[in-house]
């Protein structure tokens, strides 16, 4: 099944980890200043930036006129009817908003950059403070784990289980803690204003008319588009987007986002998400629901909780979270969590590869695990965040 | 340096909805009441009952005109059933984006309203103070209106390109050449005008 050299005979990893370590998060909010909400994150060799526009009113394929439109992804098995096997929660009620980007470990970045912060804010003035009554949550219906295998979407329903599976458990009592990998080279430098092609947008926003019928009456639209950059992996890639794999990680980031972000403050305007994966090396859906959490929250927009995401595998029984590249490519069961930290929710649970159903205990674990700790790290960004800003308004 | 107050982020409990009311950037959910923000909290008194409790950021997000605003627009077009405007700023806050707005024929006024003419009420370029009705539905802009004495042109310029003087509720002057325009002037409270 899994390639033997996934984890080594005294249990390290291929590149120094333990089994249940995530790999080292860096991240920043406010890199850009011209967009609402912005935020970068490293996770490993794994670099995402991730923009956010909004609320702002409907205009079409996001606020910028581009002429490059990813086409709704192929998603339908996203849709489909609920599980079969009596799953008290259909696979809709998985979706959780993408999580903010991970949390940074110490304030300043090491990228050698200090990007500016924000630019100074608006004046505040009698608002309308999009809350009144707040209202009811959208509930997110979580899956319960025992015995029920998750819906996969495009793979064949796991085989009914034979034979008893040996579960290992985790480090006991050890969750997974971001230790520093040790270190890759420092490659970029802080990326600098301008230079992610997408997202940014200089001077005023063109608007694309004609799709006012988008708009929904009573919430706002959630608008995502993922890009990978074209030096991102090894080998050039041709179209950043626009294929189908970006198109589907769009329409997961949206539905995640749609769970998580309170929407009904804002009807009929739209909410656009830009996710660029700068690098990739595993784990790039997680990194840019990291991302755009951070971002999300950055441009001050109302969310339920954070979404932290997280990839977990086996290795031969053992569970290892959060996969980098070589380890998603060796083949075995990749599973890929999104939760609501706080509350536990599950927002998106995604499987690739068959797993068998007794493992999917101990692997959701696992990645609920990685993704708690995840929470943490992101949570002291966030209030670093909050600090920082405080203490250039109050000088 | 203001003290800073105790920091929020979204999904923090912050208390039991008995305790106090929700505010803005809160939520409440199986009875208690979560920050949905990232900012200070901030707790306010209120003489009725429960205190409020409200998340605030220090850089306030983007607004939403809302029903029963008033908005501060600019007239784009005119057509003979009604009058195209960006929207500009809401209250006072200025938008980041704008957006877009309809006045309608029978909504610049709130008396004769069938003897109205588009024409003689708004032209393209003027700076009107309007409130909002409706968010419009699937296949319209914000729906605006300016039946009311306060609401209507602030800001006009003539054909000479000089700011106009109001002189009417229905007419304004242009300083140099001393044409009349026909606007439905807004009659602006006098604590507001600088001279």
């Amino acid at each position: 099944m899994a390639a033997p050299e996934l984890l080594s005979d005294e249990g390290y990893r291929a590149d120094g980890r333990r089994p249940a370590e995530l790999r080292k998060v860096r991240a920043r909010m406010g890199v850009f200043a011209q967009a609402d909400g912005s935020a970068y994150i490293e996770q490993g060799n794994t670099k995402a930036l991730a923009v956010v526009y909004g609320p702002h009113e409907v205009s079409g394929a996001g606020h910028r006129a581009r002429g490059l439109r990813s086409p709704p992804s192929p998603s339908a098995p996203l849709r489909a009817p609920p599980l079969p096997l009596g799953a008290s929660a259909p696979p809709r009620g998985l979706r959780s908003p993408p999580s903010p980007s991970a949390p940074l470990r110490a304030p300043p970045l090491p990228l050698g950059a200090s990007a500016p912060p924000r630019a100074p804010p608006l004046p505040p003035g009698p608002l309308r403070s999009p809350s009144g009554p707040p209202l009811p949550p959208e509930p997110l219906r979580s899956l319960h784990p025992p015995g029920l295998s998750p819906f996969v979407p495009g793979t064949p329903r796991p085989p009914p289980a034979t034979g008893a599976a040996e579960v290992r458990s985790l480090p006991g009592g050890r969750g997974p803690s971001p230790v520093p990998v040790p270190a890759p080279p420092r490659v970029c430098t802080s990326p600098p204003p301008g230079s992610v092609p997408a997202p940014v947008c200089t001077g005023p926003r063109p608007q694309m008319r004609g799709s006012r019928s988008k708009a929904l009456p009573d919430r706002a639209l959630v608008n995502c588009q993922y890009s990978m950059a074209t030096f991102s992996t090894g080998e050039r890639r041709r179209r950043p987007h626009g294929d189908r794999q970006a198109g589907e990680l769009a329409l997961q980031l949206k539905q995640t986002f749609e769970a998580a972000i309170l929407t009904r403050l804002y009807p009929r305007s739209q909410i656009d998400i830009y996710v660029q994966v700068l690098q990739a090396d595993g784990g790039n859906y997680c990194a840019c629901v990291n991302a755009a959490t951070l971002a999300v929250m950055d441009a001050g927009i109302p969310m339920r909780d954070y979404v932290c995401a997280s990839s977990a595998g086996l290795a031969e029984d053992t569970p290892l979270a959060d996969l980098s590249s070589p380890e998603e490519a060796a083949g075995g069961p990749r599973l890929v969590l999104a939760l609501l930290p706080a509350s536990g929710q599950i927002a998106l649970l995604q499987l690739s590869a068959r797993l068998h159903q007794e493992r999917l205990e101990a692997a959701l674990e696992a990645a609920g695990e990685a993704c708690r700790a995840l929470h943490a790290v992101l949570d002291r960004v966030v209030r670093e965040r909050l600090r920082e800003v405080a203490a250039l308004l109050g000088d | 340096m203001a003290p800073p107050g105790r920091y929020c982020v979204p999904g923090e409990r912050l208390c039991s909805a008995e305790e106090a009311t929700a505010g803005s950037g809160t939520y409440t959910r199986h009875g208690f009441i979560f920050s949905s923000l990232a900012g200070c909290l901030e707790k306010r008194s209120e003489d009725s009952g429960l205190p409020v409790v409200s998340v605030v950021r220090d850089a306030e997000s983007q607004l939403l005109p809302d029903v029963g605003a008033v908005v501060t627009c600019k007239v784009c077009s005119i057509n003979s059933r009604f009058a195209k405007v960006h929207i500009l700023y809401v209250g006072s806050t200025p938008l980041k984006s704008t957006f877009r707005g309809t006045i309608r024929r029978e909504d610049i006024r709130a008396t004769e309203k069938d003897k109205v003419e588009v024409y003689k009420s708004f032209r393209p370029g003027d700076i009107v103070l309007a409130k909002v009705i409706s968010l419009g539905d699937a296949q319209s802009n914000y729906l605006l209106s300016t039946a009311e004495n306060e609401l209507g042109v602030v800001v006009a310029r003539s054909e000479a390109g000089v700011q106009m003087v109001p002189i009417s509720w229905c007419e304004m002057q242009c300083p140099r050449t001393h044409t009349k325009d026909l606007r439905k002037v807004a009659r602006v409270q006098p604590q507001f005008l600088q001279t």
